[in-house]
């Protein structure tokens, strides 16, 4: 198999993660913060450093700004749920996943929260960025409270200006929550350098751990309330939930293995970045070369360059769903997502909201031999 | 807060604990986090530092928890 859906989740997993989560089972299989024996002690210890990787990573300030979720989108709602109100506005960009636009869609017709998209006219290229902000700026009204912004589109690849939003968000009083869905272990991503108050972060893609993975990484956790209310280890003759991270958003007992595979697999990309980056913007240059040059291709961005775009390309062939492309390639042995990727507006932007498309999102173990194969196998299927 | 004659540090949950154990064992002070059934409180369960050393030691440790903004629980009623 070929495998290039790594948007979706990545595979496979460097060693060193499958041998941690593996033995994190036998080695830390109590449950931390619940007991005072050695493997209680053992396993907290296991999972604090896993904290505090991630929080040197992405620039927290310390390692109890790091709560662990089941996943990205879960990170999400807990900032969406947890900090507006009735009457908070809220601006998006106009490439969200539904991770964002599902919530804030059901608290706008339940909890009387507002919310803008802001349409950015610019579909890539030079004037991308400034109309980026521009299409921001022009929605915030008195009653904004927070910018949510995907890092990068999970469908065509394409980087917002993550750190002009930070400043524009911090100059005007807003807060900020970035989807860091598709840059977390592939974009140099500072929480304070970048003025990111919320940063939400799937475990199981760019970081390399296994599903059931990721974190939201704040030092404004006091601004939010817990939606999930229960046992947190300490404290346990009060009633009232804690007040202080990550106790606040940690009820019962956390993915222990993923966690400490997760760890490994932060420490695998600190470690080789700059390389899995360089590789994966090889394979993914040379399809989009190849693809190009096909007539009865359509791609739908310029060729991707490492300061505007995270290695991924949507694209279809002429007169076939992006669906109908994806399951071909299957029967070829190319693991790819066509569709709509759970991105309705990103699609809606691009016109592709009628087919959708097909994405290829190479990761740190596809190489240029693959990328060759591809086209052999995608040419068969025309 | 002192118990048997033993010196523990209250923490309001393991993260912490193991935060200040960290921290408290780079400034050579030999800390380590238990469980704090021993000690009576009304908060409930939670961990604690056990500090081996004098007084000076125990008040040097928290002068460093302090510093490190590292809540511990010095009164019966509240964290600090």
């Amino acid at each position: 198999m070929i495998y290039f859906d790594n948007a979706a989740t990545s595979y496979p997993k460097p060693l060193v993660v499958y041998k941690a989560h593996i033995n994190s089972l036998r080695e830390y299989g109590a449950n931390p913060g619940r007991g005072g024996y050695d493997m209680s002690l053992k396993t907290a210890e296991k999972v604090y450093e896993t904290r505090e990787r991630a929080a040197q990573f992405f620039g927290a300030p310390s390692a109890e700004n790091v709560v662990f979720t089941q996943n990205c989108t879960h990170a999400i709602n807990y900032v969406l749920k947890g900090l507006l109100k009735k009457g908070d506005h809220v601006v998006i960009s106009d490439m969200e996943h539904n991770a964002v636009t599902r919530p804030l869609y059901y608290m706008q017709k339940n909890d009387g929260i507002q919310y803008t998209v802001a349409k950015n006219e610019s579909m890539g290229g030079e004037d991308f960025a400034r109309k980026y902000i521009e299409s921001f700026k022009r929605e915030i009204r008195s009653n904004t409270k927070l910018f949510v912004a995907s890092h990068a589109s999970n469908v065509f690849g394409l980087k917002a200006p993550i750190e002009e939003l930070g400043k524009l968000a911090k100059e005007n009083g807003i807060l900020l929550l970035v989807d860091a869905a598709q840059t977390a272990g592939v974009e140099n991503i500072n929480m304070q350098k970048q003025n990111i108050d919320f940063l939400c972060v799937p475990g199981h893609k760019g970081l390399y751990g296994p599903s059931g993975t990721g974190m939201l990484i704040t030092s404004k956790g006091n601004l939010l309330t817990s939606i999930i209310q229960g046992g947190t280890g300490s404290g346990s003759l009060i009633y009232e939930q804690p007040d202080f991270m990550p106790d606040k958003f940690e009820s019962g007992t956390i993915n222990v293995s993923g966690s400490v595979a997760l760890g490994e697999g932060i420490k695998y990309v600190s470690l080789n970045r700059d390389k899995i980056k360089e590789k994966e913007f090889g394979v993914i240059r040379y399809i989009y070369k190849k693809l190009s040059k096909m007539p009865n291709v359509i791609l739908y961005t310029e060729a991707p360059f490492e300061s505007g775009y995270v290695p991924i390309i949507s694209f279809n062939i002429k007169g076939r769903s992006g669906e109908n492309t994806a399951l071909l390639l299957g029967k070829e042995g190319v693991a790819v997502r066509g569709g709509y990727h759970c991105s309705a507006l990103a699609h809606r932007k691009f016109g592709t909201d009628k087919n959708g498309t097909c994405r290829i999102s190479p990761g740190a173990f596809n190489n240029l031999e693959e990328a060759e194969k591809f086209m052999w196998k995608l040419k068969k299927i025309f | 807060m002192k118990g048997n004659g033993e010196r523990y540090i209250l923490m309001s949950s393991i993260t912490y604990a193991i935060k200040a154990q960290k921290l408290l064992r780079q400034h050579g002070i030999r800390a380590f986090v238990i469980r704090d059934h021993e000690i009576n409180n009304d908060y409930g369960c939670g961990y604690a530092i056990k500090i081996d050393g004098t007084d000076d030691t125990f008040y040097a440790a928290q002068r460093i928890l302090r510093a490190g903004n590292i809540k511990f629980r010095e009164k019966e009623d509240g964290f600090e």
